[in-house]
């Protein structure tokens, strides 16, 4: 049973609003809560939602189509791609560097040492990975 | 056809001090503009010289491709105006004020008016002198809006509103932009309003534009430095500094703004100024509008 | 913007006043006497009473919102409040009296009505004491009963007083002394606001949660359009109507008070004016084109003042004996202590004057050779314009000559045959050498009723012409706002031009309103030079119509196109605007 999507938008943070929904949206399909074929938000209604401009959210949506992620059939509605693009490793990877150095230097700081947190990651990854209902055998191992 | 085209605006005040000196600003159908700036900077008079109300002493100002005085009415036919000190006849009811709007405009649309009047649970037979100022607005408001204006040009208009209030004026002002019709040109100093809904914000200082830029690439692109003042690095110096837009010193720290992204900023300090002890980051749209105008010469 | 208003008004009864104690200071003695002292009081009165009923929430403030929260404490709130009614009301008839008094040396303080004057100022000040003292613990008096109650007890003492001084006075001090008993027993130590009109009204009556219905209700209601709206912010003003009703009241039954239509002509001019910079802020984002509007600012002002003009040129107040635009023997020059008899001359109507710019003497011949050399006398020091009056005397004049002269004024005024040897036996006399005619004007009037028809009206026609005139001045001066000067020089030059215009304005208007301040003595201006102006056009009133109507309609053309120029200042930042 899937929980409807709900976005949140805070407009004084570090990301301008479009990208918040991009990210929200690709967060929302890689952690499953969005599969391939479900219905999104038209444009009009997430615009009313999160009380933003409309042309922001047709921003992010066009960014996500180009993306392959989303597609608009006219007259219909916006839907998850069917088939999701394969993400580039590589380009992920650079996307995740900030958060990792800040994880790195966070433990630091807080006197954990480096085998911890490759502990601790593993440790994460399984029980996500079991609450998602995943193979296990799909995700990716250090 | 652009929707509106200010270019090379002066004005001065009475006295004749200058408060605009050459202001261009363009308006193309759909888009969302904020103006902000410090009080007194000019954001009122740039939006009265875009009505008409006020004529530049210089420059030229074309309103669907139409010019003041010559086209006023109908210039003004198509405009939907809201301002913070904006007066309303004290002995007239709210009915006769709607009755009145809705004879001079063409094209009243009667259901959203209905619909807009319900939501703010406006009181008909009341005297508009009864009214508290959040209501009062909301009149205006109606008054602006339901003629489905292409352009609506808003001079604060959720000042001194509270925070629902201003919430629920945002939701009018994003319904009027669906459909594909309106434009908005608005002065705003709620800096999350701001956010919200314009696309492109224009910052005017000392009576001129100091950025005009698309909302999203201002925040992409922009990033804030943070220092510590030395020998060889002084506000004078960071200002000279490549890309620095903005530089100020404050409760001992310096401050500067640079117009590219965190990464470049920080290598062009730490190369230029020989600098390794900062802090480079993203700033927000209140910060960004903060530190720029403090941090001009003067 | 409505302060610039009360400015005004307070402005005008000011300058009223104080020509009024100098009227009396130059004037020769008579009934009037009582009218050139009591009406500026009553109209004080009145206008005060009109504003605190209907006019801005501050008239009737003890003190504002804001001083409430100064540690000051109520009573000297409420003191400075009356000083400063008082002060307003009473300083420049004092200044003026106490001037003519000492440095001119006039015997004010004999003249009999001036015992009137403080039964009035009494009667005043009890009224004033009374409305402070209605529930002195608020910052406002706000209940509708309670106003009208003072209103009537104003006009009730007031009444009093022009009838019965001597009782009036006693009175008056008595309930100015209770009333100040009252005031000083019952102020707090800090004065409470009254509640504001939008908590205790509507709000109650129309809750929140009730849109459709206000809806439904609201098709009920016939809806006013423009014409209403522009008609209300224009000419139907309360504060204007009541003020411009009050003063033609007052001009019509008081005394001493021929000229109040000249007076409150520009105050109507102000009123429906001055509102355009209200009115062009309300409209001024609305496509309603300018020329649409120009119409409800200009020309009611220009009716009431043209209007005012004509009145007080063919109209004579009811009760009043005042004489002005009549024949009448005056004493010219100030009337000094322990002088009594003055230079004496023979007033006309200022139809039967002519201005000149010659200073000859001219000489008046009587059919039995004698003759008078009278000059011309100047209408303002420094200015080369002069009157001449056909019957003046001078101060050689034998008693037949004065008799013979007031024959014909009479017969050429009113078209009355007096004999002129009756009118030596009854009514002239010699003192010390000097003829003259004490109480002439009141007891000839009452002895001849004929005469009490005005002078020539169809001269009224050229006060219509300078009505259009000063209606022009006045336009002028409400829409000078055009684009600001680039630059300080610019300013600097349009500033310069503004005083000057309003400096030539006020000029104009003290001359032709209140020609006595100046301690001169010749009749009403407007109508010399309407009379002057009928002699150019050949004695054709039609021509006089026409150069009228002209002017008349090319001004308006002219206001026309700098209305359409003008810009209003945005409107100073307060929560919601109304007034």
């Amino acid at each position: 049973m899937q929980t409807p999507l709900h976005l949140t938008i805070s407009p004084g943070a570090d990301a301008p609003i479009y990208r918040q929904i991009v990210r929200q949206v690709r967060e929302a399909i890689a952690g499953r809560r969005l599969g391939p074929g479900d219905r999104l938000q038209s444009q009009r209604q997430l615009a009313q939602q999160l009380v933003v401009s409309p042309l922001t959210v047709k921003k992010a949506y066009d960014e996500l189509e180009r993306d392959g992620l989303i597609r608009t059939a006219r007259g219909q509605g916006t839907f998850v791609a069917h088939d999701l693009p394969t993400p580039s490793r590589d380009a992920n990877l650079d996307g995740l560097r900030p958060i990792v150095r800040q994880l790195v230097h966070e433990a630091r700081l807080s006197g954990v040492p480096p085998k911890a947190l490759s502990a601790l990651l593993a440790e994460e990854q399984t029980r996500i990975a079991a609450h998602r209902g995943d193979d296990p055998t799909e995700t990716e191992t250090s | 056809m652009n929707v509106l085209e200010l270019t090379g605006i002066h004005r001065t005040y009475e006295r004749g001090e200058e408060v605009l000196s050459g202001v261009d600003l363009t308006l193309e159908s759909g888009a969302v503009v904020g103006l902000l700036g410090k009080n007194g900077a000019g954001k009122t008079t740039l939006l009265r010289i875009a009505m008409g109300m006020i004529e530049p002493q210089a420059g030229r100002v074309r309103v669907f491709g139409m010019e003041h005085p010559r086209d006023a009415v109908a210039i003004k036919r198509r405009i939907g105006y809201v301002s913070e000190d904006q007066i309303l006849p004290a002995y007239l009811r709210v009915a006769d004020v709607l009755a009145m709007h809705r004879a001079i405009f063409p094209g009243w649309d009667r259901a959203l008016e209905r619909r807009l009047s319900e939501r703010f649970e406006v009181r008909e037979r009341a005297k508009i002198a009864t009214l508290s100022k959040g209501q009062a607005r909301q009149v205006a408001v109606l008054c602006a809006v339901c003629h489905r204006p292409e352009l609506l040009v808003l001079d604060e208009p959720a000042g001194g509103l509270d925070p629902a209030a201003r919430r629920e004026f945002l939701e009018v002002a994003i319904d009027s932009l669906h459909d594909g019709g309106s434009t908005i040109l608005f002065s705003s100093h709620y800096m999350q309003d701001v956010e919200r809904i314009a696309g492109r914000v224009v910052l005017i200082h000392a009576g001129r534009v100091l950025i005009d830029r698309g909302l999203d690439e201002l925040r992409e692109e922009l990033s804030l430095a943070v220092l510590t003042p030395t020998n060889g690095t002084t506000v004078q110096r960071l200002r000279q500094t490549a890309g620095c837009l903005a530089a100020r010193a404050h409760a001992g720290e310096l401050r500067a703004v640079f117009g590219v992204d965190p990464e470049v900023a920080r290598a062009t300090l730490q190369s230029e100024l020989k600098v390794s002890a900062l802090t480079v980051t993203r700033l927000g749209l209140e910060d960004l509008f903060v530190e720029t105008v403090e941090g001009q010469a003067r | 913007m409505g302060h610039s208003d009360e400015s005004l008004c307070i402005a005008g009864m000011l300058a009223w006043s104080a020509s009024r104690v100098a009227t009396l200071a130059l004037d020769g003695p008579g009934d009037s006497m009582a009218g050139f002292f009591i009406f500026p009081i009553a109209f004080q009165c009145v206008a005060l009473a009109a504003m605190v009923m209907i006019g801005p929430a501050s008239m009737r403030s003890r003190c504002s919102e804001m001083q409430l929260a100064f540690p000051i404490d109520a009573r000297t709130w409420v003191a400075l409040r009356l000083g400063a009614c008082a002060l307003v009301g009473w300083l420049p008839l004092a200044i003026a009296a106490l001037v003519y008094t000492t440095i001119v040396g006039t015997d004010i303080l004999h003249e009999p009505t001036f015992m009137i004057m403080p039964a009035a100022a009494a009667a005043w000040a009890a009224w004033i004491s009374a409305c402070f003292a209605w529930r002195p613990e608020r910052s406002r008096i706000d209940s509708p009963r309670a106003l009208a109650t003072l209103v009537t007890l104003g006009v009730g003492l007031m009444a009093l007083a022009f009838w019965r001084p001597m009782i009036s006075l006693p009175v008056s001090l008595a309930a100015t002394a209770t009333a100040g008993v009252c005031i000083w027993r019952g102020l707090p130590r800090a004065l409470l606001l009254v509640a504001t009109s939008a908590a205790a009204g509507t709000v109650a009556d129309g809750s929140t949660g009730r849109g459709a219905e206000s809806i439904a209700a609201g098709r009920d209601v016939r809806p006013r359009g423009l014409h209403f709206w522009l008609a209300r912010s224009t000419v139907l003003q309360p504060r204007a109507l009541v003020l411009f009703v009050a003063g033609a009241f007052m001009a019509a039954t008081a005394h001493g008070a021929t000229s109040a239509f000249l007076w409150f002509g520009p105050y109507a001019v102000g009123m429906a004016m001055f509102c355009a910079t209200r009115i062009l802020r309300e409209t001024d984002h609305l496509p309603i084109p300018r020329a649409r509007i120009a119409p409800w600012v200009f020309l009611p002002a220009g009716i009431a003042l043209v209007g005012g003009m004509l009145c007080g040129s063919f109209y004579q107040p009811l009760t009043s004996a005042e004489m002005r635009e009549h024949v009448d023997m005056v004493g010219t020059g100030p009337r000094l202590a322990g002088k009594v008899a003055r230079q004496q001359s023979i007033q006309v109507p200022g139809s039967l004057c002519r201005f000149t710019v010659s200073d000859e003497v001219r000489e008046i011949r009587s059919p039995w050779g004698e003759v008078a050399r009278v000059e011309p006398p100047r209408v303002l020091p420094g200015l080369p314009l002069r009157i001449v009056n056909p019957y003046a005397i001078d101060s050689e004049s034998s008693i037949d000559f004065v008799a013979w002269q007031l024959a014909r004024a009479l017969h050429a005024a009113h078209g009355v045959e007096v004999d002129a040897d009756s009118l030596r036996d009854e009514y002239l006399g010699v003192l010390e050498g000097r003829v003259i005619g004490p109480f002439f004007g009141q007891r000839f009037v009452t002895a001849h009723p004929a005469l009490d028809r005005p002078a020539r009206p169809g001269l009224a026609t050229a006060a219509g012409l300078i009505g259009v005139l000063l209606w022009l001045a006045a336009g002028a001066l409400v829409t000078r706002r055009g684009v600001p000067p680039r630059d300080r020089a610019g300013w600097k030059r349009r500033r310069a031009a503004t005083l000057a215009m309003y400096g030539a304005g006020l000029a104009a208007l003290a001359v032709t309103m209140f020609p006595f301040l100046l301690g001169l003595h010749y009749p009403s201006l407007p109508l010399v030079a309407g009379a002057t102006l009928v002699d150019l056009t050949g004695g054709h009133l039609w021509r006089v119509v026409l150069l009228t109507a002209v002017i008349a309609g090319a001004g308006y053309a002219w206001l026309g196109r700098r209305f359409e120029r003008m810009e209003v200042p945005p409107s100073l930042p307060r929560p919601y605007v109304f007034r």
